[in-house]
């Protein structure tokens, strides 16, 4: 179990699948309101006509500038360890397969598509990537500019994570302001993610960590088609002497999505927390 | 690392009220390999509070190594000149 789930998954078996993490509670607990406006709301209502949802993600540059001197020889260890501390007090996430991010939207409620704000920024593109719930949708549907929204009902946001999942996109359940508080799944692209760019470059790990699984091939199963490979998009799986695929447990997220395109069944999740090679590395 | 300029004076963003953000070309960006490249809103604002324009700022910038030096590609597409790559 990773240090999350030990400490808020209860008798859930992980952190985002304890209903308490979808609670307006715990999201008014946690101060989000105050972050999101820099300021202490007189009230709640108040503060939802000021909030601006569509302007406000605008101009992260600054804060993702910083994260150029987690790069640097010395300096480097003491940014990525503040980096760390603070991507769990605010926006970041964990891969999760599609069977969980399935789980989520069932805990979660009031669900809404948002274009994807690293594709919006990287490619001024808007694509509907980005899964919220409440309150965060409740947020955006009181503010002046609400946000570009599509809202869907539990069962057609389900439809759309597992279109995602068959365009193989990587689900991620995002937290902000603080753990165990999920707000949106993300389905990414990670040529656009500056949530796993930071990870992948810089080795900023709370910032996108890897989901609680890592995949697994049966060689005995495998006849080499390479669809798995061409799919994974973080470049874990290679080739054995034999031409069977082999994934590097160093390097896989345990999203799962190489899965969907294995005709052979030959790939599946294991727990990450059991797992000699993987379970340190996350 | 390598330096990226903008020209402010060449390349004009306006905001587009209707999809919240600048839609006038961003051509570098669909261009650039690594993602780099992103729009960001300049100081100005209009009467709503909204960015009156936007400028085309470079991120992670140490990447920019890796991905710069044999590319080009930015400049290349820029129908204003308004990018400048210093390696
Ligand atoms: S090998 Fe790992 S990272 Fe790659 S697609 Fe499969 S589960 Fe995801
Ligand atoms: S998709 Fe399945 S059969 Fe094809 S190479 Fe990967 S593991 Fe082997
Ligand atoms: S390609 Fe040139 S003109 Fe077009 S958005 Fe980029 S910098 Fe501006
Ligand atoms: S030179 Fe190439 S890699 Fe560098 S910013 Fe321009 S398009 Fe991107």
């Amino acid at each position: 179990m990773c240090k999350f789930c030990r400490k808020h998954a209860k008798e859930h078996g992980k952190w985002y699948l304890n209903p308490e993490g979808y609670t307006e509670e715990l999201f008014y607990k946690l101060n989000l309101l105050d972050r999101i406006l820099g300021r202490k709301p007189k009230k709640v209502r108040d503060a939802y006509k000021s909030a601006d949802a569509a302007w406000y993600p605008l101009d992260i540059s600054k804060q993702l500038e910083l994260v150029d001197l987690a790069s640097k020889p010395v300096l480097g260890k003491l940014v990525r360890m503040i980096g760390n501390h603070i991507a769990i007090k605010s926006h970041s996430g964990q891969v999760v397969p599609t069977e969980d991010a399935l789980k989520i939207v069932d805990l979660s409620h009031d669900h809404a598509v948002y274009p994807c704000m690293c594709k919006r920024l990287f490619k001024g593109q808007d694509e509907y990537k980005c899964l919220n719930f409440a309150p965060i949708t409740d947020i955006t549907r009181h503010t002046p500019r609400h946000w570009k929204e599509k809202r869907l009902s539990p069962e057609e946001a389900k439809a759309w994570l597992q279109d995602f999942s068959d365009k193989g996109y990587v689900h991620a359940v995002f937290w902000w302001c603080d753990m165990p508080q999920a707000i949106c799944i993300c389905n990414c692209d990670n040529k656009y993610c500056y949530a796993s760019r930071p990870k992948n470059w810089y080795d900023i790990t709370n910032v996108y960590r890897r989901a609680e699984y890592v995949a697994e091939v049966d060689p005995d199963e495998c006849i080499s088609c390479g669809k798995c490979q061409e799919r994974c998009q973080f470049g874990a799986i290679s080739y054995d002497s034999n031409g069977r695929a082999q994934v590097d447990p160093r390097i896989c997220f345990g999203c799962g999505q190489c899965r969907g395109v294995c005709e052979q069944n030959a790939l599946k999740l294991v727990d990450r927390n059991t797992h000699t090679i993987a379970k340190k590395i996350w | 690392m390598v330096k990226f300029q903008f020209d402010p004076t060449k390349c004009i963003l306006p905001y587009d009220a209707k999809e919240l953000r600048p839609t006038k070309c961003l051509k570098c960006l669909e261009v650039c390999p690594g993602s780099l490249l992103m729009f960001r809103p300049l100081k100005e604002k209009d009467e709503n509070g909204a960015p009156k324009f936007f400028e085309i700022h470079m991120l992670f910038k140490a990447y920019s190594k890796k991905y710069c030096p044999d590319c080009f590609k930015c400049v290349e597409i820029c129908p204003e000149q308004a990018i400048k790559i210093i390696i």
